[in-house]
C-alpha cells in the first residue's frame, strides 16, 4: 500500500519554559483560571464577550497572539483559539491535556501546514496561515447544547 | 431458344454497366418469335432514387443505358422528361436519333430540387419499338437541411512560450450543428506566424449531423515576439471556410524572468510525496562562479517566504554566515512545522534561478553542523529528544525549499520587534537564546531581490486532463507582475486582496471560513466537512466511496469573489492504483477535527493546475491594486 505524505509545511511551535506555571490552567479548568493565563501569555486585559450559552473571554497576548477562552454558564473552559503572528504557548492553553497533544504531535507526523487531532479527551485543529496560525482545541461533550462549534474562534 | 439465351446474358451485361440505383434491367421487345426482324428497348435501371438532395444544389447525375435488345434499328423520337415534378430533373444524352441492334447509348439525370418536398418524375422514351414509350422512374426528396460547422473555442490565446518549446495542446471541438453530413475539404493552418503552430485533427473527409470532433493545437514559437495565425476549416456548410485566430507569445530564453517547476515524485530516494511543486536551482559561493553546484528537487512553496538548503546539497558552493549585526554572532534559525521542525545557521550564496542571478541571498542551511544543535524550544514538544527533526532530506521530502509567496520576509516585522522563539536565535558557546533581527536582515523571498520584475510572481501550472493524475506536470514560474508580456493579466482578470496575515475568505456549505488561503505548497484541498470519510492509508486524505463534486466561493478582502468547483476522489484509491504518479488532480484532506473545525480552507496545489496565478506582493502596486494580493 502507498502512504503519501501531506507535504504542506506547518510552522507549529510551542514557547515553554519562559513561565512556570504553578497549576494547570486552560482547557478544562474554571474560569478563574483564565487571569492565571492572562499572566502567563502576558496579556494586558481579558476581555469578556457574554452569550446566553457561554462566556467568551479574550486574551491578547504578549506575543502579538490573541487567544480567546470559552466557558460554559457552570464557569467550565471548554473550549480555547487563537490566531497570530505565532504559535501561543500552548501547554497554557492545552492545560491538563497538552501532555495528550505533546505525545501526539511528535509520534504521528502527517502533515506541514495542517495538524489535527481527535481522541475522546481532545479535539485539536492547527493551521500555518501564510502569515502566523490559527488553533481552536476543545473537549469534546462539553460544547453546551445549540453551540455551533464553527463559532467557537 | 438460343435468341432467349443470348438477351438474358445481354441483360445481365447491362445490369453490370448501369450505374446508381434503381431496378434491374427491362425489355420491351417487338418480337415474339423468330424470324421477324424488330427493334427492342431495353433500359437499365428502370428507376432511379436519388435520395435527399438540399433544395437548390444539385445531385451527382445517375446513368440511364438505353439498349437497342432487338436485331432491326431503333429510332428514338423523343428523351423526355415528364411527371408531376420534371422541372427537378434535367437530363443530357447520348443518344441520337436510332441506335443500332445491340448498340446502347446513355441518359445521364440529375436532381435539382425547387422544394423542400418528395418529387416524381420519369424518364420518356419515344421509340418505333413496341411497348413505347418506356419509362424510367425518378424519385427524389427535397430538403431544407443544411450542414453547418460551429467551432469552441472561437480563438485561442497560447499565452507565453519560450521560443523553441512546445506549449501544452489546446483543442477545438468542432461539431457539425445542421441537420446535414458536413463535408470538410481541408484543415490548414495560414497568416503570417502559421510555422509556429502545428494541428492534429480526429475530423475525416466528412462528419455526420451533430456529431462533433477535435483539432489539437500546440504552440511552438520561433522568435521572441508575439504570434499570430488562423486555422482554417473548409467544408460544405455555409460562410466556409470557418477561422480560428490563434495567438501566443514566444518569449525568450534569454530574457529569462522565468524559470521552470515540476510536479513529480520527488527526490530519488523518496516515493511518498504527491503535487509538490520542485524546481532546479544554482547556488555559487558568493562572487564566485566555479564554486558553484546545481540542486534538483528543491520544494515551490507560495505559503512560505525564503530559501532553505540542506547543508548535504551544496556541494562546492559554500555560505557566506550572516551575523547578528548587534553582537556579531552567526544567526541560526528554526523553522517548526507540524511533522517536525528544522534547524540551521543562516548564510549567503548568489542563487540562479532559470538564468537570472541574484547575488547574496540569505538562506537557512538546514542541518548545518556549524550550527549545532538545535534549542528545545525549536521543536514540538518542547524538548529535542523526543520531537521529529526533519534533518535529512527525506524526511523533509525535498533537497530545499524556496518561498516565493507574497511576503518579502519569512517572519518580518514580528521578528524585527523583539525577540521570539522559533525563529532567529544565536548560539555563543553552544547555548542558543532567540534574538531579534532586522528585517532587511532576516532571510528575504529571493524575487524581491531581483533587479526588475521583482513586485511579484506568476505560478502557470498546465491543467492535468486525462484521468485522475500523472506521472509529471510542468510548469513556469514567471518573475514580476505586469511587468512583461509574459507576466500581464489580461484584462478582467479578477484581483483577490489578501489580508495582512495573506489571508482571504472562503465559504463552504453555508459556513464562513475567513482564514482562507490559497498555497502552492499544499499538496491537496484541505477543509473540514465530517460527512466525507477520511482515508485508512493515506491518513489525513479524504477517501470518498464516490468522487463527490463540490464548491466553494472565494472573497477577496477586496470584495472580488468567485465560485470554484472542485472534485474530490478517493485518496487511498487513487495512490493505489497509480503507484507511478506524482500528480493527482482529485486530492483533499481534512484540516478539522469534527468538535474543533478549523475556519480556515487551504487551496492547495490541485487549485494551480489549468490556472496561472498572479502574486502581487505586499506594498507594490499595479493599476488600482495593491499587495499582497492574488489575481487569476
Amino acid at each position: 500500500m502507498l502512504i503519501k505524505r501531506l507535504a504542506n509545511r506547518l510552522c507549529l511551535g510551542i514557547v515553554l519554559g519562559a513561565v512556570s506555571v504553578a497549576a494547570q490552567a486552560g482547557l478544562g479548568e474554571p474560569k478563574e483560571r483564565v487571569e492565571h493565563d492572562r499572566v502567563a501569555l502576558q496579556a494586558a486585559v481579558i476581555t469578556v464577550t457574554h452569550t446566553s450559552a457561554y462566556d467568551r473571554h479574550e486574551l491578547r497576548a504578549a506575543n502579538g497572539v490573541t487567544v480567546h477562552e470559552f466557558s460554559d454558564r457552570q464557569g467550565q473552559v471548554f473550549a480555547v483559539s487563537f490566531i497570530g503572528p505565532a504559535m501561543p504557548d500552548l501547554k497554557v492553553l492545552l492545560g491538563s491535556h497538552f501532555a495528550e497533544y505533546a505525545a501526539k504531535a511528535h509520534a504521528s507526523p502527517s502533515s506541514h501546514k495542517v495538524y489535527t487531532h481527535s481522541s475522546a479527551t481532545l479535539q485539536l485543529s492547527l493551521v500555518k496561515l501564510p502569515r502566523g496560525f490559527t488553533g481552536t482545541a476543545v473537549v469534546p461533550g462539553s460544547v453546551p447544547a445549540g453551540v455551533d462549534p464553527r463559532d467557537l474562534h | 431458344m438460343s435468341l432467349k439465351i443470348y438477351a438474358s446474358i445481354l441483360v445481365s451485361a447491362l445490369t453490370l454497366v448501369a450505374c446508381g440505383g434503381g431496378g434491374g434491367g427491362s425489355t420491351s421487345s417487338g418480337s415474339g418469335g423468330g424470324g421477324t426482324t424488330a427493334p427492342a428497348v431495353s433500359v437499365s435501371p428502370t428507376s432511379i432514387a436519388f435520395g435527399s438532395q438540399t433544395v437548390g444544389t444539385s445531385s451527382a447525375a445517375q446513368t440511364v443505358t438505353l439498349t437497342n435488345s432487338g436485331n432491326a434499328s431503333l429510332s428514338i423520337s423523343s428523351i423526355s422528361l415528364t411527371g408531376t415534378n420534371a422541372g427537378d430533373y434535367a437530363e443530357t444524352t447520348t443518344c441520337g436519333s436510332s441506335l443500332a441492334a445491340s448498340a446502347h447509348c446513355t441518359i445521364s439525370v440529375t436532381f435539382t430540387p425547387t422544394a423542400a418536398s418528395a418529387t416524381t418524375a420519369a424518364v420518356s422514351l419515344s421509340t418505333n419499338a413496341a411497348g413505347s414509350p418506356t419509362s424510367v422512374a425518378l424519385t427524389g426528396t427535397g430538403t431544407s437541411s443544411t450542414p453547418a460547422v460551429s467551432v469552441s473555442p472561437a480563438s485561442i490565446a497560447f499565452g507565453s512560450q519560450a521560443v523553441g518549446t512546445s506549449s501544452a495542446a489546446q483543442t477545438v471541438t468542432v461539431t457539425n450543428s445542421g441537420n446535414a453530413t458536413l463535408s470538410i475539404s481541408s484543415i490548414s493552418l495560414a497568416g503570417t506566424n502559421a510555422s509556429d503552430y502545428t494541428e492534429t485533427s480526429t475530423c475525416g473527409s466528412s462528419l455526420a449531423a451533430s456529431a462533433t470532433c477535435t483539432i489539437s493545437l500546440t504552440f511552438k514559437p520561433t522568435a521572441a515576439t508575439s504570434s499570430s495565425a488562423t486555422l482554417s476549416i473548409a467544408t460544405n456548410a455555409a460562410g466556409s471556410p470557418t477561422s480560428i485566430a490563434l495567438t501566443g507569445i514566444g518569449t525568450s530564453t534569454t530574457a529569462g524572468n522565468s524559470f521552470p517547476i515540476t510536479i513529480d515524485q520527488g527526490p530519488i530516494g523518496i516515493t511518498n510525496t504527491v503535487n509538490v511543486a520542485y524546481a532546479t536551482i544554482t547556488i555559487c559561493t558568493p562572487g564566485s562562479t566555479s564554486q558553484c553546484t546545481t540542486i534538483d528537487h528543491i520544494q515551490v512553496d507560495t505559503g512560505s517566504y525564503g530559501l532553505r538548503l540542506f547543508s548535504t546539497e551544496l556541494g562546492a558552493a559554500v555560505p557566506t554566515s550572516v551575523t547578528d549585526p548587534a553582537s556579531g554572532n552567526a544567526i541560526n534559525e528554526c523553522v517548526i512545522y507540524a511533522d517536525g521542525y528544522t534547524w540551521g545557521s543562516v548564510g549567503k550564496v548568489d542563487l540562479t534561478l532559470g538564468n537570472r542571478t541574484i547575488p547574496g541571498v540569505a538562506a537557512q542551511v538546514l542541518s548545518d553542523t556549524k550550527a549545532g544543535a538545535p534549542p528545545n524550544t525549536c521543536s514540538h514538544t518542547g524538548t529535542t529528544s523526543n520531537g521529529s527533526y526533519e534533518n535529512t532530506v527525506t524526511a523533509f521530502g525535498a533537497k530545499g525549499l524556496i518561498g516565493i509567496g507574497p511576503f518579502a520576509q519569512d517572519c518580518g516585522s514580528y521578528c524585527a520587534q523583539s525577540a521570539q522563539p522559533q525563529w532567529y536565535y544565536t548560539c555563543p558557546s553552544g547555548a542558543c537564546s532567540p534574538i531579534a533581527v532586522p528585517v532587511a536582515n532576516q532571510v528575504q523571498n529571493p524575487i524581491t531581490l531581483l533587479s526588475a520584475d521583482n513586485n511579484g510572481v506568476v505560478i502557470d501550472l498546465p491543467a492535468v486532463t486525462a484521468g485522475v493524475g500523472q506521472a509529471t506536470l510542468q510548469g513556469t514560474v514567471y518573475f514580476g507582475v505586469s511587468t512583461q508580456s509574459n507576466n500581464t493579466p489580461s484584462p478582467g482578470t479578477g484581483w483577490y486582496t489578501l489580508t495582512n496575515i495573506g489571508t482571504l475568505s472562503t465559504t463552504y456549505k453555508q459556513a464562513s471560513l475567513p482564514n482562507s488561503f490559497i498555497d502552492l505548497g499544499s499538496n491537496g484541498l484541505f477543509f473540514g466537512d465530517s460527512a466525507i470519510p477520511t482515508c485508512t492509508t493515506s491518513t489525513g486524505f479524504y477517501c470518498p466511496t464516490n468522487p463527490l463534486n463540490l464548491s466553494a466561493t472565494i472573497t477577496g478582502a477586496n470584495g472580488t469573489q468567485t465560485t470554484a468547483s472542485f472534485t474530490v476522489d478517493n485518496a487511498d484509491a487513487d495512490f493505489n492504483a497509480n503507484p507511478s504518479f506524482g500528480v493527482f488532480k482529485y486530492i483533499a484532506g481534512n484540516n478539522s477535527s469534527p468538535t474543533a473545525p478549523s475556519n480556515a480552507f487551504d487551496w492547495g496545489s490541485p487549485f494551480f493546475f489549468g490556472r496561472r496565478i498572479y502574486h502581487l506582493f505586499e506594498g507594490q502596486t499595479v493599476g488600482t491594486v495593491t499587495g499582497p494580493a492574488l489575481a487569476f
